[in-house]
């Protein structure tokens, strides 16, 4: 039975609590339409960048995009650092609660988000007179650039020569099987096989890097207009990616620090990994250019490759100085100052690699080769929900590596999953 | 009597100026306790209201406040849903699975340093330690023992012949091993908190039990266990309240995974609040969660007044 003193007292508690929740639905915050200072007055400038965090190579970053205040001296730069684990979702708080840096580098798939929530700044007026190339094309939305390529970064093989050397290998390996071969010779000789990412806890970089496998056998997760994530060629990707797990050559449990650390100490043969963070091995000197050899993945087809792109803050207190550092960045001399520490990726611009620079690293051709070829990251027609969708997948990929689970039953799941959020 | 009488009508004039200077002891009570009910709006009812309300909307995290009233329908798709009820379990499991070994080791350690023997500061400052030690430092460091090709534990095991397991990826140890690495964190507030209710227990009720011929076993069950329960109590709701929030060394070490085995509440709200970039979902299972908070005081308040009663009838 109703007890009434009870029913009263749960009124006083739940009154105020319900008037406080319809106070606050009058919360609210919303882009400005000033552009801050005139460039010629400065200001102070915060860049956010993972890389900067990079040994050796974040200070390179650094110091070629401080190039920019040699142009403006009335410029303060700063830089805003953020582990690559957490730096997409600092960002995307502070940039949902109206703050956050002024000029900032995200995936494509956070570039997705960010522009359908109206909180990139349009360039079109900064980007008038640069010679951008055809990486930038999809950063136009509803007709407006609100971003420009930072880098465009391709997947390949690459080989530790110190250690294919010991285990007596000469030539890079072309398909899985000889991967897993290659993998266990050098297994014999006490370094560990292949360095791949394989776990949850590394989300953000796995679902990146594990492209590589359904794109290498042809699939994709998407036609345009319906999620195509059981498809046959998805269904080899994941079968291809089990062998290799189960074939006892990766590191279980290393995670992306730990295996690039041990390719860098000439403990792991190969890894499986982008350009840049082919470029990190050599930046603090443990190892030089010449001691890592590439070659396209052991698949038949291109891979993926990872967009990063450039964008300025709508909620900027300094946009015009924001705007006008984007200006500087794909002129000529800012395309040419950020050349060496990006490697061998894409640029805004076809601004080519020096000679100086490929003789140093004559693995980066490999990369310059295959980036024309290699597919987006992000799942076409569902570019938003790119994330969340890969949540899914990435949890089938867990059960087939994990538990045995059937690689077609568990993609399957994963699509009626994604299909139904 | 009487003089009480002429005292009160002594007085009658004066009304006015007592009821200014109540008001004034009112005013400066109500001015004393105004940083404290400040602290307690912005910090606690300001977050709680906010979080209700946006359960009941679809905000999202890149525009939070661009989210539309979608009533109760993130608490039906929700309780509609596999991932939150396994969410729910892997809480349940964590919370009940650390309390109660916790609870024990902490007990035990205490009853163990609790007795004079040589060198029982140094003992004791060792076993507090990994209370002391940064929960992040503490994943880190579980994270190495764990691993599966390089790590300490799979080296040693490896030496007495058993095979590689993977404590952080295997489905079947993955809660198993975080739950280890929680205790091996968590048991010195337990049993450093034991160790004061032990050091109550007055000696001559030791004394007795030895003159009465009581052996260690019965000597605690009859002496020692009855001073420490209400202690006890107390302990144990607040390690679950503690568990049932806990984030860092789960998401550490496994990030909810492998295959969900970990994704605790917290990690789910965590996941969906950044990953989904879905504030709306997330605060409704932050509601959730608070409801189970809720639930396990009551528990436990119930089981309080219940042994108060005992207590008063005996």
């Amino acid at each position: 039975m109703f007890n009434l003193r009870r029913g009263r007292r749960l009124a006083v508690t739940a009154t105020p609590l319900a008037i406080g929740a319809l106070l606050l639905s009058a919360c609210s915050s919303g882009g400005s339409e000033d552009e801050g200072p005139d460039v010629d007055e400065g200001g102070t400038l915060t860049i956010a960048n993972y890389q900067f965090l990079e040994p050796g190579r974040g200070d390179d970053l650094w110091e070629a995009v401080s190039g920019y205040a040699t142009e403006n001296d009335a410029v303060t730069m700063e830089r805003s650092e953020t582990p690559f684990a957490q730096y997409a979702d600092k960002l995307n708080t502070e940039l949902g609660a109206g703050g956050g840096p002024d000029v900032f580098v995200i995936q494509d798939a956070q570039f997705a988000t960010l522009a359908e929530a109206g909180l990139l700044e349009p360039l079109d007026d900064v980007i008038e007179d640069a010679d951008l190339n055809s990486t930038n094309d999809d950063l136009v939305v509803d007709g407006e650039q609100l971003g420009v390529t930072w880098e465009q970064v391709a997947y390949a093989l690459l080989g530790n020569k110190n250690v294919m050397e010991q285990a007596g290998i000469d030539e890079l390996p072309t398909t899985v099987d000889e991967l897993i071969d290659a993998g266990e010779a050098v297994q014999q000789t006490g370094a560990a096989g292949l360095g791949i990412r394989h776990q949850m806890g590394e989300f953000d970089g796995w679902y990146l890097d594990f492209n590589a496998w359904p794109y290498g056998n042809g699939g994709s997760w998407s036609d345009g207009e319906e999620l195509t994530i059981d498809s046959p060629e998805n269904v080899a990707g994941v079968e291809q990616y089990q062998q290799v797990i189960d074939s006892g050559i990766v590191p279980v449990g290393d995670d992306a620090s730990t295996f690039r650390t041990k390719f860098k100490e000439n403990q792991l043969g190969f890894i499986i990994d982008n350009s840049g963070a082919a470029l990190s091995f050599t930046s603090d000197g443990a190892i030089t250019g010449t001691d890592i050899v590439s070659g396209p993945l052991p698949f038949d087809e291109p891979g993926q490759h990872q967009k990063i792109v450039l964008a300025v803050n709508a909620n900027s207190d300094v946009k015009a100085l924001a705007k006008d550092f984007v200006r500087w960045f794909v002129s000529e001399e800012g395309q040419e100052a950020i050349r060496p520490p990006l490697g061998a990726s894409s640029l805004a611009t076809d601004v080519p690699l020096t000679d100086e620079f490929s003789q140093e690293h004559p693995w980066a051709q490999t990369f310059i080769d295959v980036n024309p070829e290699t597919k987006s990251t992000l799942i076409e027609g569902f570019e938003t929900d790119t994330k969340t969708i890969m949540q899914s997948v990435m949890q089938a990929v867990e059960k087939v590596i994990t538990q045995g689970a059937d690689p077609a039953d568990a993609l399957e799941q994963a699509q009626q999953d994604a299909s139904s959020n | 009597m009487v003089t009480t009488v002429s005292r009160s009508h002594a007085t009658a004039p004066d009304t006015a100026p007592r009821r200014r200077r109540r008001w004034r002891n009112s005013f400066t009570a109500y001015l004393l306790i105004a940083p404290a009910v400040g602290y307690l709006v912005v910090l606690l009812l300001f977050p709680l209201f906010r979080g209700i309300q946006l359960s009941l909307t679809d905000t999202k995290l890149v525009n939070p406040a661009g989210g539309d009233f979608v009533g109760a329908e993130n608490y039906t798709n929700l309780m509609s849903s596999g991932q939150f009820w396994n969410s729910l379990l892997a809480t349940l499991i964590y919370t009940a699975a650390t309390v109660v070994f916790a609870v024990l080791l902490g007990t035990a350690a205490a009853v163990f340093i609790n007795r004079p023997f040589r060198g029982r500061a140094g003992i004791r400052a060792v076993m507090t330690f990994p209370y002391a030690m940064p929960t992040v430092a503490v994943a880190l460091v579980y994270v190495w023992i764990y691993n599966q090709s390089g790590g300490v534990l799979n080296n040693s095991l490896g030496v007495l012949g058993i095979g590689q397991t993977g404590w952080l990826t295997d489905p079947q140890w993955g809660m198993f091993s975080v739950v280890l690495a929680t205790v091996w964190k968590v048991f010195p507030f337990v049993m450093l908190v034991m160790l004061a209710a032990l050091q109550s227990v007055p000696e001559e009720l030791y004394e007795a039990a030895k003159i009465d011929g009581a052996g260690p076993m019965s000597t605690f069950r009859a002496i020692v266990l009855p001073h420490l329960a209400p202690t006890l109590r107390i302990v144990a709701l607040l390690m679950t309240i503690w568990s049932i929030r806990r984030f860092e060394i789960i998401y550490l070490l496994t990030g909810g995974g492998p295959v969900e085995r970990t994704n605790t509440l917290v990690i789910n709200i965590y996941r969906r609040a950044f990953s989904d970039q879905d504030l709306g979902v997330a605060a409704t299972i932050g509601v959730l969660g608070l409801v189970l908070s809720i639930l396990v005081t009551l528990v436990f308040f119930g089981v309080e007044r219940r042994e108060s009663r005992k207590e008063a009838a005996a």
